[in-house]
């Protein structure tokens, strides 16, 4: 059985990109399949433009809805997609729904599909709907949330294993509290990691995807904040972390292990 | 699907020795000027299309798309895992011959086509599909490690690959047209 990853943000761009490009020789066949008799007619309606722009015109017609149908109505497949294997997806790996595909195709069209072309990060419209792509050149996929383990690294590069199953509240409730107070935590925090708080913040799993949050259920925030690629969380608010899988709680870090 | 290992080295051996032959082909082709001049040079017979008809011409072109789809995605395979920097830099440059040798050949198929059906770009279009389709199932994560550098270097060679038959191809159908 064909195994599909998700594809890293440089390496779905780009493939993407190889894939428009096909995509755009299939629209350029069609064009000068049906383009002949189209410009016969469109030349009689606009006699002052030259046939060389009407065959543009027809072109960027023709991939225009091209790309409409490709990424509403067929759920982002595409012959270049098809061919290259590349299939559209949510964080979690399961298909898109058509309300979301649609969103993010007002995105896609509103910038004319311009931010798509970059080469080190997703489409911008990709990213504000949460959609990644998943190939089979990327062999690794979630395994069940039941298997995920959390390592807490301390300063000292020790490091302590918590297999998120085995967390009662996690199998109940979705949630996981993190901090010093062990009364309070489900993963508690070394007692030596002075600048963690005793209620330092929580991982819940919904739909799919994991979402992180600065503090306790009643929104107070951890004295030194929690933070994501050195940025700092807004407390009592739920972040998704969309598949970082590492995040420091005031010195300590704290590694997802969700892949096979 | 899994191909049995013996069967991998025989396609690779076979599509080593068209490749070579499509490469020399082209690059005698590109030296000489015209097909007529190249075997008087290189005294390799003269393959002509031109007579044969258009679904015979489309199954030549596509064993030889196949087989450079074969060997682009052999010699990506190997080279990006390669631990020397300039090996791995030979990826994205394969990629970019390699579009040129899809539109050379897929031009040598179409030659003297006289009909209104768009030929180079419809060949050209099945060059592109057969080339990603054979990468990638060369590509697949089962087949040795795969490391997020060895993806890139594999997804950068097949965007080169896609990009220098889109603007070779482009090229071609403009200078066709003057």
């Amino acid at each position: 059985m064909k195994k599909n990853g998700r594809l890293p943000e440089p390496i779905s761009s780009r493939l993407l990109l190889a894939a428009a490009l096909m995509d755009a020789v299939f629209v350029l066949f069609v064009t000068r399949l049906i383009g002949t008799t189209a410009i016969e007619h469109l030349s009689r309606l606009f006699t002052t433009i030259p046939p060389e722009a009407l065959w543009f015109g027809v072109f960027a017609c023709l991939l225009m809805i091209y790309a409409m149908i490709s990424d509403i109505i067929l759920g982002g497949a595409s012959l270049g997609r098809i061919v290259l294997g590349l299939r559209m997806r949510d964080t979690a790996g399961h298909p898109v729904k058509a309300g979301r595909r649609t969103l993010r195709a007002i995105k896609k069209y509103s910038l004319m599909g311009l931010g798509g072309i970059r080469l080190d990060s997703a489409a911008s419209y990709d990213k504000s709907t949460g959609i990644t792509w998943f190939s089979e050149m990327a062999p690794r996929g979630y395994r069940h949330p039941k298997t995920w383990q959390i390592h807490v690294i301390t300063g000292k590069n020790k490091k302590t294993t918590h297999p998120i199953g085995k967390i009662a509240r996690f199998a109940s409730k979705g949630i996981i509290h993190i901090g010093r107070d062990p009364g309070w935590a489900d993963i508690v925090l070394p007692q030596n990691a002075i600048k963690a708080s005793g209620r330092h913040c929580m991982l819940r799993y919904h739909k799919g995807e994991l979402y992180l949050r600065d503090g306790d259920e009643n929104a107070k925030a951890s004295s030194n904040g929690t933070l994501i690629n050195g940025k700092r969380l807004p407390s009592g608010k739920w972040i998704g972390l969309r598949g970082i899988q590492q995040f420091n709680a005031a010195g300590v870090i704290l590694k997802i292990d969700r892949f096979d | 699907m899994k191909l049995p290992s013996s069967i991998h080295s025989l396609a690779d051996l076979t599509t080593l020795i068209i490749n070579g032959v499509t490469i020399l082909g082209t690059l005698a082709a590109a030296f000489a000027g015209t097909s007529a001049t190249v075997a008087g040079l290189s005294g390799m017979p003269q393959i002509s299309l031109h007579d044969v008809a258009l679904p015979w011409r489309l199954v030549a072109f596509s064993l030889l798309a196949a087989a450079l789809g074969w060997g682009l995605g052999a010699i990506v395979r190997n080279y990006s895992q390669s631990r020397r920097e300039g090996l791995r830099l030979l990826c994205p440059i394969a990629g970019l011959c390699w579009g040129g040798l899809l539109v050379g050949t897929a031009q040598w198929a179409t030659a003297g086509a006289t009909t209104q059906f768009p030929e180079l770009v419809f060949f050209t279009l099945v060059g592109i599909g057969l080339v990603f389709r054979l990468s990638v199932f060369q590509f697949r994560a089962e087949i040795g490690p795969a490391t997020g550098t060895i993806i890139r270097l594999r997804s950068d060679a097949l965007l080169f690959f896609a990009a220098s038959a889109t603007v070779l191809l482009i090229l071609t159908e403009f200078a066709g047209r003057q």
